[in-house]
């Protein structure tokens, strides 16, 4: 005896994509008969619901409905997106990633020059000597300035003014 | 043929087939307002069809015909329908045109939509199959011959199609 049909295959019957002897069996058997009427039934149910036209769709009356996660989504994809776009472009990039470089010989130009004020403004005699000579203590003239504190080369001697 | 043949023709033709028209557009693009502009584009289609004298040997089969390929090519541009069909939903209202079978009293209304869906989520070929095949009665070969495929090729996407439906169904019971 043929072995019995399962659903997958009465379907492919139905479809017309098995071999005869499919059928014949299915005619013979019982079991096999009854599966096979209720698909035909099931299709003819399908065909009916189709048949009558969709119902009608409307617009989604939820505040917070399954697709409110569009609008926001895209938005920020777009945001994403643009500025990706922006970043890339070697004119948009900030000066520091671009010219790393030349902004740090910027940053040591004015620390000497700094320095140099310093130096002339807090010198003992005359400024100009502090110029020209320039003293070994330029650098803690300059640290100073930048700090914003007291510079105090000579505590010794300066105590009292530095305190 | 003079004016009054051609009126008299055409308003006799869109008697016998607009429902059954506007009955596979919808199936095949679900939105009804888009149904309906592509039925009418199908109509205007037929009359320039009958003015010219081009009279196929069926009307029924040509018009199904110009009717899914007028969707297929309407899908292709319905991009800017996405958003108003995507936030859409079904409710249980009827359109009308069908007359209220025994099917309708075994299906529950949320089974109905359900199968809906599933039509919904069909890829746009199943969905031809289906309408061409299975509600308009065409045979294999016909189908084939006129999507431009294999019959295998037919009857695998009706498979596909008949097996999802099947599954909608069942889900409910």
């Amino acid at each position: 005896m043929k072995r019995c049909l399962d659903d997958e295959a009465l379907l492919w019957m139905y479809v017309g994509d098995r071999p005869p002897s499919d059928r014949q069996h299915v005619d013979s058997c019982a079991v096999c008969g009854r599966r096979y009427q209720r698909l035909l039934r099931d299709l003819d149910r399908i065909e009916g619901v189709l048949r009558k036209g969709p119902p009608r769709p409307i617009p989604c009356q939820h505040p917070i409905g399954a697709n409110i996660w569009r609008a926001p989504v895209g938005i920020a994809a777009l945001a994403v997106l643009t500025l990706g776009v922006w970043a890339l472009q070697p004119g948009t990039r900030p000066a520091e990633v671009v010219n790393r470089e030349a902004h740090q010989v910027r940053v040591e130009s004015v620390s000497v020059g700094v320095g140099a004020m310093a130096a002339a403004l807090f010198a003992d005699g005359d400024p100009q000597d502090a110029l020209v000579a320039g003293t070994t203590d330029d650098d803690d003239y300059a640290a100073a300035a930048l700090h914003g504190t007291w510079p105090c080369p000579r505590r010794e001697a300066l105590m009292t003014a530095c305190e | 043929m003079g004016e009054h043949a051609i009126r008299a023709s055409y308003t006799d033709l869109y008697r016998q087939h607009h429902c059954r028209v506007v009955s596979i557009c919808r199936l095949m693009l679900s939105d009804p307002e888009d149904a309906e502009e592509v039925a009418q584009e199908v109509f205007m289609t037929l009359l320039r069809c009958i003015r010219e004298q081009r009279e196929p040997v069926v009307w029924s089969y040509w018009l199904t015909r110009v009717a899914v390929n007028a969707c297929r090519n309407h899908r292709r541009s319905r991009w800017r329908t996405w958003w108003r069909t995507s936030r859409s939903e079904y409710v249980e209202e009827r359109v009308p045109g069908g007359t209220p079978s025994p099917e309708d009293d075994v299906i529950s209304r949320e089974g109905q939509a359900r199968i809906w869906r599933a039509v919904r989520r069909l890829p746009v070929r199943q969905r031809e199959v289906l309408v061409m095949r299975q509600l308009e009665g065409w045979s294999t070969e016909e189908v084939a011959d006129a999507l431009g495929v294999s019959a295998g090729t037919v009857k695998q996407h009706l498979f596909r199609a008949v097996h999802r439906l099947r599954h909608a169904l069942e889900a409910g019971t």
